[in-house]
């Protein structure tokens, strides 16, 4: 294991276990923090892996802004939709971080992958050359 | 012509070369300029915690801060220009004092001021606890919830880390605000072919010009942000060059005539001022689409202004051809005609007029901007005009760099429609009077970049020769612009402070207004004056009703006020702070010692009962007879959003538009499917017609 992939896995405990104190509404000072590491750090890192092509500091940039529309997105959308919940709102976003990552596991990749095929062939019917 | 810029980048391998030397480079002047760049700096932030405040006179804090700290920050500026003109450049002491300059620049406030500073940052945190509190929005209470995405986010994170104290972020936001818009900024002048000087300097010319002020706890700031992130994602992977073969540019064009002629030596044969968009596979194009979409649509639901500059720069990049999402500014066009059309309604409904009168007026526009802000005493006139002149000069010396960098034979197309598209916000309307300031906060990043191609003009990193020739240039421009910072940023702070004592003022009023409260605030133009220079409505937005009263200029002429407090009725209160009284001095030529007199004759006064006076504020209030009973507060009606026959009809239209719309774009960079997208986009174009059918019926039938 890596340093880089042991920080990670890390942080993410770090911040599964901000998003827990909050849900359980705990009133510790460890609480904020935490899950502000969650919000920011983890959607960030399910999205860099998602833009493997980018150069460091684009990929960052990318997934970091990914990570913001998520979090302003969800927030908006309960506003919007008059379903004001900030608890449900914290684990919708926790399932999208969820979400992005499980595409990127091996199992998900190769399903695709052997899928890709079809899918040339669909868009070589539309687009003949 | 001169030499071209090609042929400049083949000498300049060979310039450096010879210049090499073979002795290595001395290390030391790089530490000289650590050292006083830090010097600098610590000598700006030592001195501050000696700060005066009540001191302050028309000048704003430049009239307050210790002579050390002004040397300081002077001695940290130069340090950066002479960083500039070292041999290499060294990104670890430029990073660091510019990041420096920053902190000092935007946080000197945060060293000197007991309370988070501007007034409008406190109604907007209001506005986040009634969200946080309610959690709903009430288009009926402000104009602001009509675009609430940002209320939205904050409570939800309020909400989330369980912390209802927004002080210290209000505190911090703007230096935070002003240090992230680095980041793209960055990313923004990685696509620019230009020296490692040029963009360092472009970043302290950014950083200093940035005096708008536009940073406090707001949507607006954020969406700054976002905007400068959006520009960013756009230049660096959807950048398009049609003849991205090769750089030819051709010294004398070929002797065609006419307007061909004029177009081929204007744009054609010349180096594009910008690389090519990076690659990146189809698939993860996609999802910057889709993140760049995300940045719009939260932009669209939190602010009115920065989604039409998104907008308008999209559209110049698409016209200039450097944006290959071609039908990007239609889908955008129609996201946020959706949102104005069927989400804001409670904003446009009803005051039309007021909204688009300003359309089209664009001499108007300007004067209003210009001339309505210069009002006031002889010394605070002259904050107006520093900002006029410091926006001038930006603007001029971006079109001198442009046309340097044209006389080598680069085409700056894309920093040159950046300055120019935000301009258009001009024809659309006044904004309040301050279009103006608006114009020039989203043209200073490309205004800054060509500010500093003036100075260096190289396309790339030359020799190393003559430098030492632009440091004197460069060092006065910093220089005076930083001076030029300190008068336009922090010229109001007399008034746009927060004095501790007009927070317990408030925080006296919120404990006593279980039953709603009508504030009285005293305005030089209450018809016009919209914000009371005090930390107003940061809670209970819904029970306490502020209506501004004509300041009397005698400040012994009460009797209008008492009798005002009188008629409004029980649990009405009249507030004077002394931030308001500096500011009917300095905005408006009232008389030096109106604070002290108003409040005096005031106290004065048989039958008026004074709830709180300190140094920073009084309230006052009537004596009632017991039993008298209050009038119940209305401080706005609930949500007013109408709606006609149209509207679901109109909602499956807009969706199904957008779905087109969106699977286009898509289809565009992710899949390389002419045929596919011009099937799309003939799909959208009746729905188009039906759409803005739909929306011009709905302005129409409920305006």
């Amino acid at each position: 294991m890596t340093v880089q992939r042991s920080l990670a896995c890390a942080v993410t405990a770090a911040g599964v276990t901000g998003v827990g104190l909050a849900l359980a509404d705990a009133n510790t000072p460890l609480r904020a923090p935490l899950v502000l590491l969650f919000l920011a750090a983890v959607p960030t890192m399910a999205v860099a892996g998602l833009l493997r092509g980018l150069d460091t500091f684009g990929r960052i940039f990318a997934a970091f802004t990914a990570t913001v529309v998520i979090n302003v997105m969800v927030a908006e959308t309960m506003l919007a939709a008059a379903i004001w919940s900030p608890g449900a709102g914290l684990v919708v976003v926790v399932a999208i971080t969820a979400l992005i990552g499980a595409v990127q596991l091996p199992p998900v990749r190769r399903r695709a992958s052997r899928y890709a095929p079809a899918w040339r062939a669909i868009v070589r019917r539309l687009e003949p050359p | 012509m001169a030499t071209t810029s090609d042929d400049l980048q083949l000498q300049a391998p060979a310039r450096v070369e010879r210049s090499r030397r073979w002795w290595p480079d001395p290390w030391w002047p790089a530490a000289v300029v650590a050292l006083v760049a830090f010097g600098g700096l610590v000598a700006f932030l030592v001195p501050l915690g000696w700060v005066n405040l009540s001191r302050m006179n028309g000048l704003g804090l430049i009239s307050v801060l210790p002579v050390m700290s002004l040397l300081g920050i002077t001695a940290a500026v130069i340090a950066f220009s002479a960083g500039l003109c070292l041999r290499r450049a060294y990104p670890a002491v430029l990073g660091v004092t510019l990041a420096g300059i920053v902190i000092c620049l935007n946080a000197v406030t945060v060293f000197t001021e007991p309370e988070p500073r501007f007034p409008t940052a406190y109604q907007i945190a209001g506005f986040v606890d009634y969200v946080s509190r309610t959690g709903h929005t009430a288009p009926g209470l402000a104009a602001y919830f009509s675009w609430p995405g940002f209320f939205g986010a904050v409570a939800f994170m309020e909400r989330v880390t369980g912390d209802h104290n927004l002080i210290p972020v209000m505190r911090l936001w703007p230096v935070i605000i002003d240090m992230a818009c680095l980041a793209p900024l960055y990313l923004i002048m990685r696509n620019l072919r230009a020296s490692w000087r040029a963009k360092w300097l472009a970043a302290l010319l950014f950083v200093v010009g940035n005096w708008v002020g536009q940073d406090y706890f707001s949507p607006q700031s954020f969406n700054y942000l976002l905007y400068l992130a959006f520009i960013a994602m756009l230049l660096t992977w959807f950048n398009w060059r049609p003849q991205a073969a090769a750089i030819t540019p051709q010294a004398t064009p070929k002797p065609d005539h006419g307007i061909r002629s004029w177009w081929r030596s204007s744009f054609s044969a010349l180096v594009p001022g910008e690389t090519e968009s990076r690659p990146v596979p189809p698939a993860q194009r996609g999802v910057l689409l889709a993140i760049l979409l995300g940045i719009f649509v939260f932009s669209t639901t939190s602010h009115q202004l920065t989604p039409f500059n998104m907008i308008t720069a999209c559209l110049g990049l698409v016209i200039a051809r450097r944006c290959r999402i071609t039908g990007l500014p239609v889908l955008l066009t129609v996201i946020v005609t959706g949102w104005v059309s069927f989400a804001a309604v409670g904003f446009w409904s009803g005051h039309m007029s007021t909204l688009f009168g300003g359309l089209g007026d664009l001499g108007g526009n300007l004067t209003a901007s210009v001339t309505n802000r210069i009002t006031g005493t002889a010394q605070h006139r002259l904050v107006p005009t520093v900002r006029s002149a410091s926006a001038a000069a930006f603007l001029l010396m971006g079109a001198a760099g442009l046309l340097r960098r044209r006389h080598r034979v680069v085409d700056d197309r894309v920093v040159m429609t950046l300055m120019c598209t935000p301009f258009l916000a001009f024809a659309a309307q006044s904004y309040g009077g301050e279009i103006a300031l608006r114009v020039y906060l989203f043209a200073l990043p490309a205004a800054a970049v060509l500010a500093s191609y003036l100075f260096f003009p190289a396309t790339r990193d030359e020799g190393v020769s003559g430098r030492w020739l632009t440091f004197l240039p460069v060092m006065a421009c910093t220089v005076t612009l930083l001076f030029g910072f300190f008068v336009a940023r922090y010229g109001n702070e007399a008034f746009e402070r927060i004095p501790t004592g007009e927070v317990t003022a408030f925080d006296y009023l919120y404990a006593h207004d279980p039953n709603g409260a009508r504030v009285l605030w005293l305005s030089p133009a209450p018809l016009a004056d919209n914000t009371p220079e005090m930390p107003w409505q940061y809670r209970d937005i819904e029970k306490i009703q502020f209506i501004p009263e004509l300041a009397p200029r005698d400040p012994r002429d009460v009797t209008a006020l008492v009798l005002a407090l009188r008629t409004v009725g029980l649990n009405t209160y009249l507030i004077v702070t002394s931030t308001q009284a500096t500011f009917l001095n300095q905005q408006a030529s009232y008389p030096l010692d109106w604070g002290s007199e108003f409040r005096a004759q005031m106290a004065a006064i048989p039958g008026v009962r004074t709830v709180v006076a300190n140094a920073d504020a009084a309230l006052y209030t009537v004596r009632w007879p017991p039993g008298t009973r209050a009038r119940p507060v209305t401080t706005g009606t609930g949500p007013a959003a109408r709606s006609t026959l149209w509207t679901p009809a109109g909602l499956i239209i807009l969706c199904l538009l957008l779905l087109v719309l969106t699977a286009r774009e898509f289809t565009r960079v992710c899949l390389d499917t002419p045929r596919l997208t011009r099937l799309l986009t003939l799909v959208s174009l009746p729905m188009l017609v039906v759409f803005a059918v739909v929306v011009i019926m709905r302005f129409i039938l409920l305006s």
